[in-house]
């Protein structure tokens, strides 16, 4: 009570004291602050009575004071956010730059205050932010609504806000969808993409935004969308990288002390550097494994639906309003869905063979999305003309080496893709180059061949199959399609092998029964996932009926031995192990060794301990060597990188100077090597060193002193000897 | 030797050829000669000197720019210079629109120097003011009027100031503004319950909403009332603001009006079916806002229409009454001058407030 009194005495001359009291003792400044909100009321109305022109300094500091104080007396100021919201939203064209900063501010202040909720604020800022003019207010608008979303995540995912917030966003995409002046949902896509790289948004929602975005018919709107499914996880991934920047600071520390302590030379530097390069890479890889992410394109309702949208939309019907970079992005788009959704679309075909000539520009971008568009459920009908005019255009006698690799390389992606979208006679044609003297064809003809050699080496000429793959054609199989390989785990054998090796030992030492469901229970432990020892006789193979009917039909000239073989084969999939082949089929015995160990996996659920076992087994077996060979193994799933199809880039030959020109051109701008003393001393004036004076030395005056040391006699010299090395040590 | 060889270069490096390059400044020439100068003054030689003296409407131009300059004393000149050139120059035909000269004017309530607040008071209380009652006064009643809302503007935001000096300058305007139109300053949801409701806070009278009990009403914060002087000056003007608000004059009509009143009224209320007298009576709609806030306007609230006296006693029923009275009572019991006032300001509380319960009954 003393203290309320003393304080009474005080004249409030100035806000900011007087808000430091307030934020004191509420209650007893109650009647100051009444006073200044019905002032903060009367400047409000003076400012709606001439919107322009107003000087805006006092009302300014109002709304500060005001907005720190709110929470102090809601039942007062319970229309002031309110208030604030409908001065930003009516009057933001006009409001002065200062004025519309602060309104900005105080909304997130009393957001940050709880005294409303996010949802509010948002719906105040987000209108603004697609009608304003005023490029500084967007930014700060943007930022704030980011950064309040970021926020309200920050602890645990908020759902209901960021459902609604999706939700706003969605419809306005959606509003503008139709017309091709409405650039509103630029705004939409850019804050979507801001917080799905933040990893603050990552669910299907959020796609069905962008998909929305990227079916707009503004141009701009469209290719922010395609470009968020283009480049939006790599960003992710970097983002992630250098956030966790901070937890290797300890070790950092170390090394940043011994770089302190010891000489500091530019090899230091660079060794430096290099550890703590080396230290991130590995902090990365500890944290990898945590992180499940999905990416934008994987979590697409309805791919097809959508592909074949984006096709017809923007490609199909010659929509002039977009630029041919605006396509490429589309196609590459379409193309990328595609292949790692094994789509069909089957215009985009024909519509790709249009552009495949050597002069269009960015052909490259053309042939990679030929490439992506490529996978095992294309017809080869459809591709078969693209290889041809690739055939055709690019690789023949007239064209430089560089097109003749892109055309041979590209065929090969296509190829390794879909094998059957080439014939023999091409083939034989295209694999003549691989004695070009241009390198970059010579490797890409190479690789083709190295290709059919596993796919397909009867198409091959003879003398290009090479051994191995002559000798594995006669077990090889024609091939079909629409045919699925039989995955395998690699390595399964040896483990099949290591549990006989086991059994075999564990029967030797107490010649009991070993219970293998024992093992697999020691198998599962430290892993959260149930247990379940698999009994194969509960479960029931489920094979698709459809395509074993088709198979029968139209393959009748073929041995029915092997397509037996094959429609088994196609029931066990490798990614569900728990699949289990019915066992009233008996199996054929011709191939008893591929099928014995596929049983493994057929019949137990391999544990993360097994996994881990087959691990070891391959290292030891070197069989990752081996193994590495196999690098043409399908990867629709993945985009396809410009550099595969463009080859080894080479210089073109050039002549002295120019290759000076060069080297000159990259030490501009270096600084010159040389000692740091040097330097220093270049800097600072300074007299002749002794050293320059004894370089400078007229050669005549040091003859005689040369002459006299021949002369010098065993004692002297070693006195002179000895006294250099004496000066050594002392130094200097 | 060695020198010659030096020396033998640096002969070489004259005849070197500068290298250009793109968007490098060119390297300046070795006979290069600076021409910029420095100088503490700049002697200008010929200065064109006007002859013809700047008109009456130009110096007027200037002056009213000037009440934005910062030094308060040449805001108040340019307010002496402005009130003597329309002072001295007839009414009919003033130098300059009042359009433009009242709202540049208004917003000098809020000035923080006080000589600049009662200069711009004794400009307005004489120029507003007939000099005798033939002749009309200097600035029209009526251009005042049209101007009263914007004027009301600024005396709420000098009511409400946090400086003491200004709030207690503030109601001086408000008693020129009752002075010079009347009624009008009171009409409307500004005029009167914003009004009130900055009185209240002036007053320090609102803490009846405060609930908790945590203040009592006689220790005063900060200044609200606090001063004796400047309360003694607010009461006379919440006096004279409450009887313009709350009482009709009644003055007795004259034989002639009776008779006209018969000729045109053949009808009890014809006064509420004739065209308005008062101009914007429908403002507290807001038809023609320009995008303004459109405010809810309740009846029952302290902003809702306050057009004629009935609703204005209405309000002053609902919302304010109480404190009021209860202010009003506590200066009451301080006695004095103060006390004097609040009994007479308790008397037109009654007379009003009964009128008003007779008409309803």
């Amino acid at each position: 009570m003393v203290k309320r009194k003393r304080t009474a005495l005080e004249k409030q001359t100035n806000l900011p004291s007087l808000q430091n009291q307030i934020r004191r003792d509420p209650p007893s400044y109650r009647d100051d602050f009444l006073i200044q909100y019905r002032h903060y009321e009367s400047q409000r109305d003076i400012f709606l009575s001439q919107p322009e022109g107003y000087d805006s300094d006092a009302f300014i500091e109002q709304l500060s004071f005001i907005t720190h104080v709110a929470d102090c007396y809601p039942e007062v100021t319970k229309k002031f956010p309110q208030d604030l919201a409908d001065l930003l939203l009516r009057h933001h064209n006009t409001l002065e730059t200062d004025l519309r900063e602060k309104l900005v501010q105080c909304l997130v202040q009393l957001r940050n205050k709880d005294v409303i909720p996010s949802t509010a604020l948002l719906q105040t800022l987000f209108p603004v932010l697609t009608t304003t003019h005023s490029k500084q207010l967007r930014t700060q608008l943007y930022q704030s609504i980011v950064s309040d979303i970021r926020n309200a995540n920050a602890k645990t995912k908020n759902h209901k806000l960021n459902k609604t917030v999706q939700g706003v966003l969605f419809n306005v995409v959606e509003a503008g969808k139709d017309s091709p002046d409405a650039v509103v949902g630029l705004w939409a896509v850019k804050v979507t993409r801001e917080l799905w790289r933040r990893n603050i948004w990552d669910d299907a929602r959020t796609v069905e935004i962008i998909k929305e975005a990227s079916l707009s018919a503004n141009a701009k709107v469209m290719s922010g969308g395609v470009r968020f499914f283009l480049g939006v996880d790599k960003e992710r991934e970097e983002m992630d990288e250098s956030s966790d920047e901070e937890d290797y600071n300890e070790s950092l520390g170390k090394l940043r002390h011994q770089a302190g302590i010891n000489k500091k030379t530019k090899k230091k530097q660079t060794q430096m550097d290099r550890a703590i390069e080396k230290l991130k890479r590995k902090e990365r890889n500890k944290h990898k494994t945590t992180v499940l992410n999905f990416s934008a394109l994987h979590l697409l309702h309805d791919p097809q639906g959508f592909a074949d949208n984006l096709y017809s939309m923007h490609l199909a019907k010659s929509n002039a309003k977009l630029s041919m970079e605006q396509k490429l992005l589309v196609l590459q788009l379409v193309s990328r869905l595609i292949g790692l959704h094994k789509l069909t679309v089957i215009g985009i075909y024909s519509y790709l063979l249009k552009y495949l000539t050597p002069r269009q520009r960015e052909v490259t971008r053309f042939l990679v999305a030929a490439a992506q568009a490529t996978h095992d459920q294309v017809p080869p009908d459809l591709l078969e003309p693209i290889i041809r005019k690739i055939a055709d255009e690019f690789v023949s006698e007239g064209v430089s080496g560089e097109v003749a690799t892109a055309g041979l390389n590209s065929i090969r992606e296509i190829c390794a893709r879909q094998p059957l979208a080439m014939n023999d006679s091409l083939l034989q044609d295209l694999t003549t180059y691989k004695g070009s003297k241009d390198k970059g064809v010579m490797m890409a003809a190479r690789s083709l061949i190295g290709l059919y050699r596993e796919v397909a080496p009867e198409m091959l000429k003879r003398k290009d199959r090479g051994k191995t793959a002559t000798m594995d054609m006669k077990s090889k199989e024609k091939l079909r399609f629409g045919e699925e390989a039989p995955g395998t785990i690699e390595g399964l054998d040896l483990l099949e092998k290591w549990y006989e090796e086991q059994k075999q030992k564990k029967i030797e030492e107490g010649g009991e029964n070993a219970d293998e469901e024992e093992d697999d229970d020691q198998g599962w432990e430290g892993w959260d996932v149930e247990s379940d020892s698999d009994d194969s006789g509960s479960w029931v193979g489920v094979s698709s009926d459809d395509e074993k009917d088709i198979e029968i039909s139209d393959s009748e000239d073929e041995k029915p031995s092997a397509k037996n073989k094959k429609s088994k084969a196609d029931d066990v999939d490798t990614s569900e192990k728990m699949d289990v082949d019915d066992d009233d089929k008996p199996k054929e015995s011709a191939q008893p060794e591929q099928d014995s160990f596929m049983n493994l996996a057929t019949t137990r659920i391999l544990t993360p301990a097994d996994l881990a076992n087959i691990a070891k087994m391959r290292a030891a077996a070197d069989l990752q060597k081996a193994s590495a060979k196999n690098t043409i193994a399908l990867k629709n799933e993945e985009a396809v990188d410009q550099s595969i199809i463009e080859g080894p880039k080479t210089r073109g030959k050039s002549d002295k100077e120019a290759r000076l020109a060069a080297v000159m051109e990259g030490r501009e701008g270096r600084e010159k090597y040389s000692s740091k003393r040097g330097k220093v001393l270049a800097e600072k004036p300074h007299s002749t060193t002794n050293k320059e004076k004894a370089r400078k030395k007229n050669f005549l005056m040091t003859l005689g002193q040369a002459k006299r040391k021949q002369k010098r006699s065993l004692m002297e010299h070693r006195r002179i000897l000895k006294a250099h090395v004496e000066k050594q040590k002392k130094g200097k | 030797m060695g020198s010659s060889s030096k020396k033998k270069k640096e002969k070489q490096k004259d005849f070197a050829k500068p290298k250009l390059k793109v968007g490098k400044t060119k390297p300046k020439a070795d006979n290069h000669t600076s021409t910029s100068f420095r100088s503490k003054a700049i002697v200008v030689g010929h200065q064109s000197l006007n002859t013809a003296a700047p008109t009456l409407q130009t110096q007027l131009k200037h002056n009213l720019t000037l009440l934005n300059h910062h030094a308060y004393s040449t805001r108040r000149d340019s307010l002496a210079h402005i009130a003597s050139v329309l002072s001295s120059s007839p009414a009919s035909n003033p130098p300059i629109s009042y359009s433009i000269l009242l709202p540049a004017l208004a917003p000098l309530t809020l000035d923080s120097a006080a000589p600049v607040r009662t200069q711009l008071l004794t400009l307005l209380t004489s120029l507003t003011k007939p000099k005798d009652l033939r002749q009309d006064a200097i600035i029209p009643v009526d251009a005042v009027r049209m101007h009263t809302p914007r004027f009301l503007l600024y005396v709420h935001s000098a009511m409400t100031h946090i400086s003491a000096d200004i709030r207690g300058d503030s109601t001086n305007f408000l008693s020129w503004l009752l002075d010079v139109v009347g009624e009008d300053a009171v009409r409307g949801a500004k005029g009167w319950g914003k009004t009130l409701k900055c009185w209240m806070v002036l007053l320090g009278w609102e803490s009846g909403k405060s609930g908790p009990g945590i203040r009592t009403s006689s220790i005063e914060f900060s200044d609200p009332g606090k001063n004796k002087k400047a309360s003694l000056q607010h009461l006379i003007v919440l006096k004279k603001f409450l009887s313009v608000g709350m009482l009709e004059n009644e003055t007795p009509l004259s034989h002639y009006d009776i008779r006209m009143a018969d000729l045109l009224r053949p009808h009890q209320y014809t006064e509420s079916h004739l065209m308005p007298k008062t101009s914007n009576i429908y403002a507290h709609l807001s038809l023609f806002a320009t995008g303004g806030v459109m405010e809810n306007v309740n009846e029952e609230d302290a902003e809702g229409s306050a057009e004629d006296f009935d609703s204005r006693r209405r309000i002053v029923n609902n919302v304010f009454e109480g404190n009021i009275r209860a202010g009003l009572h506590t200066r009451l019991q301080e006695g004095g001058e103060i006390g004097r006032l609040a009994g007479g300001l308790l008397k037109v509380m009654d007379k009003a407030l009964k009128a008003d319960r007779l008409d309803t009954h």
